[in-house]
């Protein structure tokens, strides 16, 4: 059955191609597509474009031709940015992998809960999870701090949360909590996802045999793959560039991620824009490299066709 | 074979890491013996590049290895701190008890935590003689006697006691460019009124005179500082009534000017007041247009304007520019004679700076670890001129805070300021919330949206309320007779206050208690019992989110809900007060006006954000070949990674006045009439927001419907086909309604980020001009960490969330998706 999907999803991949070869009014289609697109996409893509060249300037020419790239170029703020964050990216590597991979495998089995089970509850911790949402990090940055110094058996600490620095000062302070605060997101997104896929694609798994969790992860997840994908993007942006919380529960300087290290070009008097620049632009290139892989997953015709197996 | 040397190279390499580890262990037991001294020392941190200094400096580097060989067995350890956010960061370490044993700690912030116990008073120690100082010179006898009297008494607490050590000071002056001045013929005035006559002279000759940044309220601060003080020179000696003994310094400190409001010495409605405003607003008119929404000195350092106002730290940065086309001077404001107004008082001008930059202070870390004294000496050998001359010297910011030393060459003509004294009386101070409210009316005067009258009548109105709040927060140490006169202040803050850090644990117990209960009760029940075992797999599958929620998300968020009925400053006590932060959230026009605000841009926010992405979606998707979807897919989503400071510093460019690309772009279409101060006229500041981002194809949304569009079965598009479906009908008929889903999912985020969302103001506008751009994100953010209200910040929090959560529940509810699966 699910073999048959995948055989059509092949079909359906050709399917386009073979259209357009029919008629050139297509082709004229095409082409009146390609250059709004292409306009859109200069439009959206020049703050990228801006940060490349910002990284080579320094500060008299990013004062005095702001968008404009003239020599001499700067190379060597790559090498100061690097010099600034290198010690870093190692931590933030270890930080942002385990969180995202928490976060999607704990909200993927959640959402798939809420998306296809009927329980009594549901709509209540639906809603216990949705809501934290709407509370504004700034009110509950303190009080997550003491509670992470205070947090038992960790750190030094007794049962009773003191004696030690708990959680601070550990990268467990980042992970959990941003598995615990990021999964949330996951699963309103996931949920409305995994609720969308076709109710027969699982009533034929169940007729065959299949248990609750090789419905969830031979089934739910695959077919999921875009969209988790896109969490895993946004879990990641977010972990990656996270700036006030890591920077006030790491204080071993071994321990802090490279946002922390990228605030240095950020003076309390004067920024250097150059060498910051450089910076977010080598910060990025996990990023574009996780970007492309996970735009992969986003191929036409996933679940074309399953439906009349 | 091979297997077998593996495992012997294996066990090798094993040994060799015992080996190594255990080196390690008695290395790390010898280190420990050794006293380490960790200190954050801000501008003057040695060995690291940053914003203000690029090249590393090393002053403080050969000062610690002097320290260290003087004292056998301490080191002393830099911190490497940022500056941004360091207002919350130094608040959490210093409530968990791990700061850095030295701090920077800006001597405002400083004083207001001095309350918590957190900082030595450093008064005892500085009436003790300072070992490092020669004998017989200042200092040797009494530490204090170094430092410059007046500037450093100006930033004791409100206690009277001194906890954070300024060990410099910052001047301001005008910078001027010398060519522009000798193109338009005029010379560096000597009194105000030429001050203005030669900003006349030069907009005549088609030059922008004076460029000023009010976006952020420091330099019209500066303004109404410096006006001020000269104007009220007459009244000065009836408002300073302490001015010797330790406390005394020649100045109105804040329970002088507390006393001189209550007795009606100081009004708004003197006519003193007003001759400030006047002042101001004639002399507005020769900044550069926009001057409300402009943040940096780009106007004057590419030679268009030909003033600009700043501190002496810029002295490095313009000098050594190497695209400057222009000679540039430094001159000290000038001062106001009779000529400009019948209230000057011919004191002359007077400094804005003094003591404000770098203050070190000793922190509880010090006193819990045993190193209070080795603090102390730390600091007084750091400020033994021969040490603190260099130091100040090679950062080349600021001048020492010790009469006799200079600074870096090029901070010369900042000396003057140090002899000529610093402002005595620069204008009301009623706490945090006022000098924010009381910018935002200058502004809004200067901007023409409030007159003369509105806007005394706003100041009258903040101003009361800021005196009641001033005399609340500092009930514990003030102490006044009959008639407001100021009385001899209990014991200093720090015996006062009990230095017990907050524990969660009240509140967890609590939570714990009800939560087993609740459970235990519903497991005792026959019927619960059956349901958890029907549903098992459900619950289980269900477990590690909740567990991972209730470990770590839950308690912030209720001690937030708890902290909504009290007045908490976020550290300290809290006191329960019902529901007064409610009331008061009812009569707070700076909240109506930003619900307002907030609602217009949501609206356009959710249309444009909803719509466009969609559009792009549909267009990728009708695309032919799966390359170019995939490539497309690829450009559209890199631009994500761009920080969203970047592509607010590119809007702040497109949309500056004078400068900016959109101006320049209706200048060359000869569009020149259509030209405005987007984000500096209080009518369109607010659009020129919700124009940001265009063209508004979020990588998030289009990424959500691109899948959506995926998830609809091929054989659906077939039949439309068939049925005739096509393009627009298609999209309306068949898509649309199956992304309902999508667009749910896309309106309900919307509406989650737009209520909170406060980032674009926070950088862009500072939610003005005056409140125009001002938001309910932006204000709770302003009471929590600008006001120290936490309290009410937490009440504004709930009733956003209130807010989110119903607006939520409706949208969850009334969008409902024809494809969703109902369990």
């Amino acid at each position: 059955m699910i073999r048959e999907a995948a055989s059509r999803k092949r079909a359906a991949r050709t399917r386009p191609q073979a259209e357009r070869q029919h008629s050139s009014a297509r082709r004229r289609r095409e082409l009146a597509l390609h250059l709004p697109l292409a306009l859109l996409v200069a439009l959206t893509f020049y703050p990228f474009l801006f940060l490349l060249q910002t990284s080579l300037k320094d500060n008299p020419q990013f004062f005095h031709d702001f968008w404009g790239l003239h020599p001499p170029f700067h190379w060597s703020n790559y090498a100061d940015a690097w010099g600034a964050i290198n010690h870093y990216i190692g931590n933030t590597l270890i930080v942002t992998i385990s969180t995202v991979i928490g976060t999607v495998a704990v909200a993927a089995l959640s959402a798939y809960t809420f998306a296809r089970h009927r329980f009594p509850g549901r709509e209540f911790l639906f809603y216990a999870i949705l809501s934290l949402m709407m509370v504004p990090g700034v009110l509950t940055l303190i009080s997550a701090f003491m509670w992470m110094k205070h947090f038992p058996l960790a750190g030094g600490n007794d049962l009773w949360g003191e004696g030690g620095n708990g959680l601070l000062n550990s990268h467990l302070a980042l992970i959990l909590p941003g598995i615990a605060g990021g999964q949330v997101f996951a699963i309103f997104i996931l949920r409305s996802f995994m609720a969308s896929l076709p109710e027969e694609l699982f009533e034929a798994a169940r007729i065959d045999g299949a248990g609750e969790w090789l419905l969830f992860s031979r089934i739910a997840v695959p077919l999921s793959r875009p969209i988790l994908g896109t969490i895993a993007i946004m879990g990641t942006l977010s972990t990656w560039n996270d700036y006030v919380w890591p920077y006030i529960v790491l204080s071993d300087d071994a321990r802090k991620t490279l946002s922390v290290g990228l605030a240095f070009f950020r003076g309390a008097y004067a920024t250097t824009y150059g060498p910051l620049m450089a910076g977010y632009v080598l910060a990025s290139l996990p990023l574009l490299v996780l970007f492309l892989l996970t735009m992969r997953t986003f191929i036409s015709g996933l679940t074309s066709g399953a439906l009349k197996g | 074979m091979p297997c077998f040397a593996v495992l012997a190279w294996r066990r090798a390499s094993c040994t060799a890491w015992v080996i190594f580890l255990a080196c390690l262990g008695l290395f790390g037991g010898a280190a420990r013996a050794e006293t380490v001294l960790t200190v954050f020392a801000q501008a003057y941190t040695p060995e690291i590049s940053t914003g203000d200094n690029p090249k590393p400096l090393h002053e403080m580097t050969r000062l610690a290895h002097a320290f260290e060989r003087l004292h056998p067995g301490v080191r002393v350890r830099f911190l490497k701190n940022p500056v941004g956010d360091y207002r919350t960061w130094m608040r959490t370490q210093l409530q968990g008890g791990m700061a850095p044993d030295i701090m920077w700690a800006h001597s405002t912030w400083c004083n207001e935590d001095a309350k918590y116990g957190w900082f030595v008073n450093l008064d005892p120690y500085l009436a003790q003689p300072n070992p490092y100082c020669a004998p017989g010179q200042r200092g040797a006898k009494r530490w204090r006697d170094l430092f410059y009297v007046d500037a450093t008494n100006a930033k004791r607490a409100p206690d009277g006691h001194l906890y954070a050590l300024p060990i410099d000071q910052v001047e301001t002056a005008i910078y001027y460019n010398k060519d522009l001045f000798r193109k338009a013929g005029v010379e560096p005035p000597r009194t105000w009124a030429e001050f203005i006559a030669i900003q006349k002279r030069l907009k005549q000759a088609g030059i922008i005179p004076f460029l000023m940044t009010a976006q952020q309220d420091m330099r019209l601060s500066w303004a109404r500082a410096i006006l001020l003080d000269q104007l009220w020179a007459d009244k000065l000696p009836r408002m300073d009534v302490r001015t010797t003994g330790a406390i005394g310094f020649p100045g109105v400190d804040d329970q002088e000017f507390i006393r001189a409001y209550e007795k009606g010495i100081f009004s708004v409605r003197d006519p003193r007041y007003r001759e400030m405003l006047r002042l101001l607003k004639e002399w507005s008119q020769y900044w550069q247009p926009g001057a409300l929404a402009t943040q940096d000195d780009r106007l004057f350092r590419l030679g268009r304007a030909a003033m600009w106002w700043d501190g002496s730290w810029y002295a490095p940065q313009i000098a050594r520019d190497p695209m400057r086309a222009f000679e540039f001077g430094i001159f000290l404001v000038p001062p106001l004679t009779k000529e400009s107004s019948p209230y000057a008082s011919g004191t002359g001008a007077r400094g804005v700076g003094g003591a404000t930059s770098i203050q070190y202070a000793i922190t509880n870390t010090a006193v819990s670890g045993g190193k209070l004294e080795l603090a102390v000496d730390f600091l007084r050998f750091l400020t033994a001129p021969q040490n603190l001359g260099p130091l100040v010297s090679e950062a080349g910011l600021f001048l020492p805070n010790v009469p006799g030393l200079e600074g870096s060459p090029l901070l010369k003509p900042f000396q003057k300021v140090l002899q000529a004294g610093h402002v005595r009386f620069g204008g009301e101070m009623a706490g945090p919330v006022y000098s924010d409210r009381s910018f935002r009316v200058l502004q809004g005067y200067l901007g023409g949206q409030y007159t003369e009258e509105e806007a005394l009548a706003r100041l009258e109105k903040y101003l009361a309320a800021g005196v009641d709040q001033t005399l609340k927060d500092n009930a514990a140490v003030w102490r006044f007779g009959n008639d407001w006169e100021i009385r001899p202040a209990p014991p200093s803050f720090a015996q006062a206050a009990s230095a017990s850090a907050r524990r969660p644990w009240g509140l967890l117990i609590g939570i714990g208690i009800a939560l087993a209960a609740l459970l235990g009760v519903t497991l005792s029940l026959p019927g619960p019992r059956r349901t958890l075992r029907r549903h098992k797999t459900s619950y289980l599958f269900l477990l590690p989110t909740f567990a991972l929620l209730i470990l770590f998300s839950y308690y912030p968020i209720a001690s937030a809900l708890g902290h909504s009925f009290t007045e908490w400053k976020g550290s300290g006590t809290a006191t329960f007060i019902g529901l007064d932060n409610f009331r008061e959230m009812w009569q707070d026009d700076v909240l109506r006006d930003s619900v307002g605000n907030m609602v217009k841009l949501l609206l356009a926010g959710i249309v444009l954000s909803l719509t466009v992405p969609l559009l792009v979606a549909e267009m990728i998707f009708a695309l032919g070949g799966e390359r170019a979807r995939y490539l497309y897919r690829v450009l559209f989503v890199v631009p994500m990674v761009v920080p969203g400071v970047v592509t607010l510093l590119i809007w702040g460019f497109i949309y500056d006045n004078n400068l900016g690309l959109l101006n320049h772009a209706l200048d060359t279409l000869g569009l020149g009439g259509w030209k405005h101060a987007w984000l500096g006229e209080p009518g369109l500041a607010l659009y020129a927001l919700m124009f940001m981002g265009f063209p508004w194809v979020g990588g998030f949304a289009l990424l959500i419907y691109y899948a959506g569009l995926q998830n609809i079965p091929g054989d659906v598009f077939d039949s439309a086909r068939i049925d005739g479906a096509t393009g627009l009908a298609r999209f309306r008929f068949v898509d649309l309604p199956l992304l309902m889903g999508q667009v749910k999912l896309l309106v309900v985020l919307g509406f989650i980020g737009g209520l909170q969302g406060f980032q674009t103001q926070l950088l862009l506008t500072n939610g003005g001009p005056a409140f125009a751009t001002m938001v309910p994100g932006m204000h709770m953010y302003q009471n929590a960490i600008s006001f120290d209200r936490m309290g009410y910040a937490c009440a504004i929090g709930v009733a956003l969330f209130l807010a989110i959560l119903g607006i939520t529940y409706l949208n969850m509810k009334y969008l409902r998706s024809s494809v969703e699966y109902q369990p």
